[in-house]
This record gives structure tokens, sequence and C-alpha cells, in this order.
């Protein structure tokens, strides 16, 4: 049978062309073709009319026969995302795995679909939060044997913290390993005066992101398509691939993983209210009440709305409304019965005119989510809408965000000559500039340096880590060790195994110290506990603690003046890193002479020392510094400290190296623990809640319990069971878990 | 006839009034929406020699705008105002 109507022949339509089938896709690179000066980086692309589509290599039918004594030069795609391959520690080690803090992300983008020629990088360091993103020029691309590729590039576009990545050539490099295809690949930063930097990738995805939309239609928008079959319609250019396009496949050309989200509801018509019209705010409230995935963050996710009419009226084809709120560009929606179901007069095929619009329009308010502008707005430029990086209006651009009817020669001469694409500008943009630019919902935040919420796309909600004072107010006096308390809680539904003195040994953990809004220092604990990981199991909403006194690292005293401190830690969980809040605290001005004298003498490596490892026998002018301290400035939390770290040597026979008729020795120290115990009772006991708000309350009870036991072992033990007694009580008046105040009941009752 | 007057691109928070016959009939404030290239559609209704003016005060502007189609795009390009009639609605996405 055959049929015959006023449309002009037209061959069915194939299902959506796989990659390798399309024209466009780059495959392959050959050894003849490697470009060694890719002068024209990011070729011609549709920016206005009559601009031809370069051909590209056919793609050869694998497996190639290797002719013997013929290198092969032959390198299949390598466009795509890759990370920072992760370094696990070496099994069996000492359990110290390597903190890695700082996640990389390298876009490649060299073939497969309109390769832009360009090279971006992401580096993100978690903690203190900094970010740094280049953009590179690809200069030379070779193959070099069967897939070995060696790519070259320029650093051209910086932007954050370019101490993260320094450098100003780029060398991405991918190998065969003993297979076929490629297994290793590498990237190494060299620039003048910056040591060359080799950063070992994995491969994630051939897309650049993922992204997924949602697609709800309103039960009077007539239930329209979302696919257009490119040969439908007549006027096209001959070029075209006869297939079918739809949201996603345009998205993926454009390198963004698209997917649809099977959660798509039907969405009352009622929700445009009285006037059967919907205005912006409407559509806000039924994105909120009807995308599944609806945040109010930043997300790689998009709500696309079908619907009858805008308040706007007939004249509005669709929008992306969402400029309302916090998160912008979630939310798009196209209006079916609009003037973008008007086929012009005496068109050749209607229906397919109105279907080619309506998925052009869909496409063009999805482009705007992602932060395109239209093409004649592209340098457009005031308060707080810059161009990324200086662009030139395209009034003429063949592009989904241009409007076809603008163009010289209206819509049938855009369509004519319309590829289905947008520009190589735009795609530069989508694939390589700042995240944050484009993900939806995004907005231009940016701390370059200092403190942030940690972004939850970083955790996996397994854990919440808490830095806290342990007291009620988070205002130290000058002169007083800062002491923080680490919670980790298991907030999984799940026990957790892990290493029950993971916050204690000072190696599992990263505290930065930050003053004002000043320098971000990082912490390095004086005291690195090395000890047997021993896995044990945390039961769900359970916590383990630790305790640490920040004032002082290895690189000296971070916290050494009044003012405003920022404390943040996080910890290495192996396979994530888990930060905490952001702890504020509060230094106060001295208030006394004495203490000013002192503290030249007091802010020393040696002080710090003596205060962590409880007093320091050999260093005999930090010990007389903190004598000073306990008996000038009594009353003080200074002054519990030092007294505290005086008495500890005394406490127990205390080792030392001494000289000896020419030799070094090992000298066993006198034990007072009278002079001890009256040093540290007056620290202690005195006042003990002030006490255990400065020394916190780990510290504070180990230190109780060291003192019970050097009473109880040198024959005093009613006095170690009255020092045991009071700090159950002080236990019990403060809160404390009540198993901790078991195990110290059961000490007291041993005594 | 109603014409509708559509201020497209240009307008950042741009006082503007609406004249007919040289009376002031609407004051109000244009900003352009990027994502649509228009500010605002405003309708008037017009008989053949009615004078309808738009004027942007703070810039001392006032422009005549014609009646003689039913649309007319207004916009603001380099501190001028670009009026141009058109029998063809225009559209927006
Ligand atoms: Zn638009």
């Amino acid at each position: 049978m055959s049929k015959k109507n006023n449309a002009p022949e037209t061959p069915a339509p194939t299902l959506a062309l796989s990659d390798e089938q399309h024209p466009d896709y780059q495959a392959y690179v050959y050894g003849d073709d490697a470009d060694d000066s890719v002068a024209e980086a990011g070729g011609i692309g549709p920016d206005g009319p009559g601009v031809p589509i370069p051909p590209l290599n056919p793609i050869p039918d694998l497996p190639i026969p290797n002719i013997p004594g013929i290198p092969l030069r032959i390198c299949s795609a390598v466009s795509g995302r890759y990370k920072l391959k992760t370094v696990l520690p070496p099994i069996g080690g000492p359990g110290i795995p390597i903190l890695n803090l700082t996640s990389i992300t390298v876009r490649v983008d060299v073939d497969r679909f309109y390769p832009q020629k360009r090279i971006s990088i992401e580096v993100t360091r978690l903690l203190p939060r900094s970010t740094a993103h280049l953009i590179a020029n690809v200069t030379s691309d070779q193959c070099t044997g069967l897939n070995r590729r060696k790519i070259q590039a320029t650093i051209a576009y910086r932007e954050g913290n370019n101490a993260l990545i320094p450098g100003e050539k780029l060398l991405f490099e991918a190998s065969r390993g003993i297979g076929i295809g490629y297994s290793n690949y590498k990237l190494t930063v060299t620039g003048a005066g910056t040591p060359t930097r080799v950063y070992n990738l994995d491969f994630v995805s051939q897309y650049f992101d993922d992204v997924e939309f949602e697609v709800d239609k309103v039960d009077n928008a007539g239930n329209p398509s979302t696919d257009y079959a490119t040969h439908s319609h007549p006027n096209r250019p001959a070029s075209l691939p006869n297939e079918v396009l739809s949201l996603e496949s345009v998205y993926k050309r454009a390198g963004f993983n698209a997917t649809i989200s099977p959660n798509s509801t039907p969405i009352p018509a009622t929700g445009a209210g009285a006037n059967g019209t919907w205005s912006d705010s409407e559509m806000h409230n039924a994105m909120q009440t009807y995308w599944s995935r609806f945040a109010n963050k930043p997300q790689w996710a998009l709500w696309v709305l079908f619907a009858n009419q805008h308040d706007t009226g007939y004249g509005l084809g669709g929008v992306m409304f969402d400029d309302i709120g916090p998160n912008h560009r979630q939310g798009t929606a196209i209006f079916t019965n609009s003037f973008i179901k008007d086929a012009p007069v005496g068109d050749a095929n209607p229906a397919a005119w109105r279907q080619r619009m309506l998925f052009w329009t869909a496409i063009h308010e999805m482009g705007h989510a992602f932060n395109l502008a239209h093409s004649w707005q592209k340098a457009l430029s005031g308060p707080g809408y810059n161009p990324w990086i200086p662009l030139l209006n395209q009034p003429e651009a063949r592009s989904f965000m241009n409007y076809p009817y603008n163009v010289s020669g209206g819509q049938s001469a855009f369509f004519s000559n319309f590829d289905f694409r947008f520009t190589n500008e735009e795609l530069q943009f989508m694939r390589h500039a700042p995240r944050r630019f484009v993900q939806m919902g995004n907005e231009n935040w940016f701390s370059n340096h200092g403190f942030e919420a940690p972004q939850p796309e970083f955790f996996t909600g397994r854990y919440k880590l808490e830095v806290r004072p342990n007291r009620e107010n988070n205002t130290y006096s000058f002169l007083e060790p800062v002491s923080i308390e680490l919670k980790l809680t298991n907030t999984s539904a799940e026990p957790m195994a892990l290493d029950e003195h993971l916050l204690q040994d000072g190696g599992h953990i990263v505290l930065f110290v930050q003053k004002d809004s000043g320098t971000v220092r990082k912490w390095e604990p004086l005291i690195v506990r090395c000890h047997q990981e021993h896995k044990s199991m945390l039961a769900p909403g359970e916590s383990i603690y630790g305790t640490h006194l920040v004032s002082a690292s290895t690189s000296g005293w971070l916290i050494d003046e009044p003012g405003f401190y920022n404390i943040q830690a996080g910890v290495d969980m192996l396979d994530e890193v888990v930060m905490s809040n952001v702890l504020r605290v509060f230094v106060a001005p001295s208030t006394d002479k004495e203490e000013n004298k002192i503290a030249p003498d007091y802010f020393t490596e040696d002080v710090s020392r003596a205060l962590v490892f409880d007093g320091a026998p050999e260093l005999n002018k930090a010990m007389d510094t903190l004598k000073e301290v306990a008996e000038k400035l009594p009353g003080t939390p200074a002054s519990l400290h030092a007294a505290k770290a005086v008495a500890g040597p005394m406490l127990k026979q205390y080792k030392r190296l001494e000289e000896k008729d020419g030799s070094l020795a090992v000298v066993a120290g006198k034990a007072d623990v009278e002079e001890a115990a009256r040093l540290q009772t007056a620290a202690l006991l005195d006042a003990p809640q002030k006490a255990a708000d400065t020394f916190g309350h780990i510290d504070y009870f180990q230190s109780l319990e060291t003192l019970a036991d050097a009473l109880n072992d040198s024959g005093k033990k009613a006095e170690a069971k009255k020092v045991m007694s009071s700090s159950i009580s002080t236990m019990k008046s403060r809160k404390v878990l009540s198993e901790v105040i078991e195990q110290a009941e059961a000490k007291a009752k041993n005594l | 006839m109603i014409v509708e007057i559509h201020f497209q691109e240009g307008f950042s928070n741009e006082k503007a009034q609406l004249l007919v016959d040289g009376e002031v009939v609407e004051e109000f404030f244009l900003n352009t929406r990027f994502q649509l290239g228009m500010a605002a559609i405003k309708k008037v209704d017009a008989v053949r020699g009615t004078k309808v003016q738009v004027a942007l005060p703070d810039r001392s502007i006032k422009q005549p705008v014609p009646v003689s189609h039913p649309y007319v795009k207004v916009s603001l390009e380099d501190g001028k105002l670009t009026v141009s009639p058109t029998d063809q609605m225009p559209g927006y996405v």
C-alpha cells in the first residue's frame, strides 16, 4: 500500500542514534591526524548563518587488524570526567590513613560530541575550605600508539585559590595497561617557579556532570511529546542526521549525563488558581509540591513543567520562572497554549513545525536553568549580572538560546540552518565554567578563605562531628589554654565499626584555627598517641569523644591573644571526611598587669609542651614559668593548668636523662606525691566546677583518676577515695554519661 | 484599537510613564527580566489621532508611540529609546 500526502516524503525516523552512529561524534583520534597545533581550539560553531560543521573522520569498525611492522596509532576517545585516584593506606600498616582533604575533578574535552579543546580542573580542599578552578586551552593532542594519548594545554582561566594548583601548563596522558583499553590516566601540572605536580586520575564518566530532569505535565496541557524527529519537518539542514531527539539526548551531547526522573506526577489544573493561568509563584508552589527532588539547595536537578498558559498570556511560550527565593534556576515551564503553536500560514508540515517549536522551547528554558543567557544578551553586564568571561553578543547564532524569529530571514532561515545544538561558547560555559555558575539552585556564593558550613554533597550522612567547648560559654580568659571536645555520633541506622581512639590519637583528625577572619592555621597535635587500631562497634545514636588542647600546635601558639577565634575539625573515616560545625570562641583581654608580664615567657613552645604533657622536668625554664603562673595568678584558669603541669612529674617516678661522670644515664626522679597532691588538689578540687570547665570533662576526670591512683599507690587510701568521691559528685552535677559514672564508682570501691 | 506596548531590553529599575494626549495615565518601574528579554506589557486604548507617548523622566526622554500597529516594541539602548511598531505579536520564551 502506498500513501501520499502533501507533506514532503520523509524517511521513517530511526530511534535515537547511538553516539557512534552520529556523524558529530568523534570516537577515535589517529596518529596521522593527531593535532600538534590546535590553533582553533573549539572548532567552528553555529555562531552565525551558513557556518558549516566540519566533517569528522568516519568511524572504523573495531577490531582493527594490527599490521606487523606498522605501529598502530589509534586512540579512542578520552573526553569526560576524571577524579584524583583514591589512595588507600597500606594494608596491615600502622592504621594511620593518608588524610586526603583535597578532591580534584578534571574535565577533558577533546573528542566525542562537539569537542571544545579544553581541559578544566576543579580543586576543592575540605578543610579549611578553599576551592580553585582553572580552564586550559589544548595546544596539542597526540596519539603516539594504540591508546596512547598525550594532550598538552595552557591555562587560560583561573578562579579561586591559585595556591591549590599552581602552574601554567598541563599534560594529560592516557595509556594502556595490559589490556587494549586505557587504564592509566595522569595529569602533570608545570610552571615556572612551581614544583611539577603529578596527579594520577581515575576515569569517572564520559560526561562532565550528571543531571536529572523531572518532567511534570498539567492535566490540561495536552500531554505533549518531549521528543522530536529531526526529519519530520522539511526545512532543515541537508546534513542533519535522521533521528529522534529527546531532552536527554540534547543535554547528553552538551556533556551531561542527563536522565529523566521516574517520579513524574500529573498536576491538576487547579494549581493555576481561579484564573486558570499560571503565575510564577503558582509554578514555584507547584514545584515545591510536585517535584520529588525539590530542595532549597544547589543540585544537578531540574523541574520541567508543561502547562497550558501563563498569566502573561498567549505571548509567553515558556519561562525559567525560578528567580524566586534563595536558590534560583531550579524550575522551568513550557506553555502549550501559546504562540509557539502558531505554525506560519502555508507551512509544509504544521504539526511537525509545532512539535519542533515545543521541543526547541523546552530545551531553551532548560538552558536558562543552566544559566545560559539569550544569544543577543551574551555581553550584557551590570551590577550583579556580568558574563563569566567577556563574551560577544551572537544575534545570528543558530542556538537553542536564540529566538528563531529574530534572526535575519526569520524562523525559516533559522531552522534551515539549525543543528539542534548549543554554540561552542555555550558548551564551554556549561562544561568548564566554575560549577556553581552552572549548577541549578546554586548561587554566586564564594569564600576564598575561611570557614564555611560543609557542603552536604560531600557527606554520606552516616556521622556527625561536633566541636564544643564543654562548658556553658565560649569565653576564655587570657593565658587560659583552650581545650575543645570532639564528639562523633553514628547518625546512621546501622552499627558502625570504628576505632574507638579515633578522636583521641591526633592522627585521624584535622583541626584548623582562624583568628577573627584572618589566616587559617592548621593545628598539629603535640602528642600523637600511637596505639594498635582497635575497631569496636558504635551503635546508632552512640558517640565517641576526644579532647585536645588547641591553643598550641607544633608550629607554635595558635591562640595567644585576645579576640574571636573560629575552630573547625574534620575526622578521616577513610571513605569520607566528616566535618564539624565551626566553633567560635572568644579570648578575653588581660585584666592583670602580671599576666601581661608573664605572657612573653608563657607563649613559648616549651610551655605548650609542658602543659600538654602534664609537666616536663627537662624543660626547666618552662616549668619555672608555669610555677610563676600558678603562684602569681591564683584563681585564674591558667593557674589551674599550670599547677597541674607543675605537679604532674611529682606524681610519678619520673625518668629523665642526666649527665653523670661525662655520660648520660637514665635517672628516676623523686616522686613527691604529697607536694603534688597538695598542688593538684588545690587546682582540681578547690573549685571543681571551674576546674572542670577549663580542663574539659575528659582531661579533668582523667587527671583526678591519675591523682587518686598516685595517692593510693603511696598508701594514702583515704585521700584517694576522697578524690574519687569528689570526682563522682562533679560528674553527677555535670550530667556525665551514666556508664562513665559507674566506672568511676567501681574504681572508688576497689581502692 | 488596543495597542500593546512591549517594554523589552535595557531597563533596570527605570521609572517610566505612559502619556495619552499629554496626560500621564500610568507611571511604573521597568526591569527587564533577562530570561525573557521583556520588562512589561502595557495596553493603551487608542483611537486614530490619539497621541501616545512613553517617557523616562529620570533621563528626560519622551518618545511618541505610533498607534498604527497592534504591537509596539520599546527598548532602551545606549541611553536612547528605540520604538518599533509591528503586526506580529511579540513572543517570549
Ligand atoms: Zn529565553
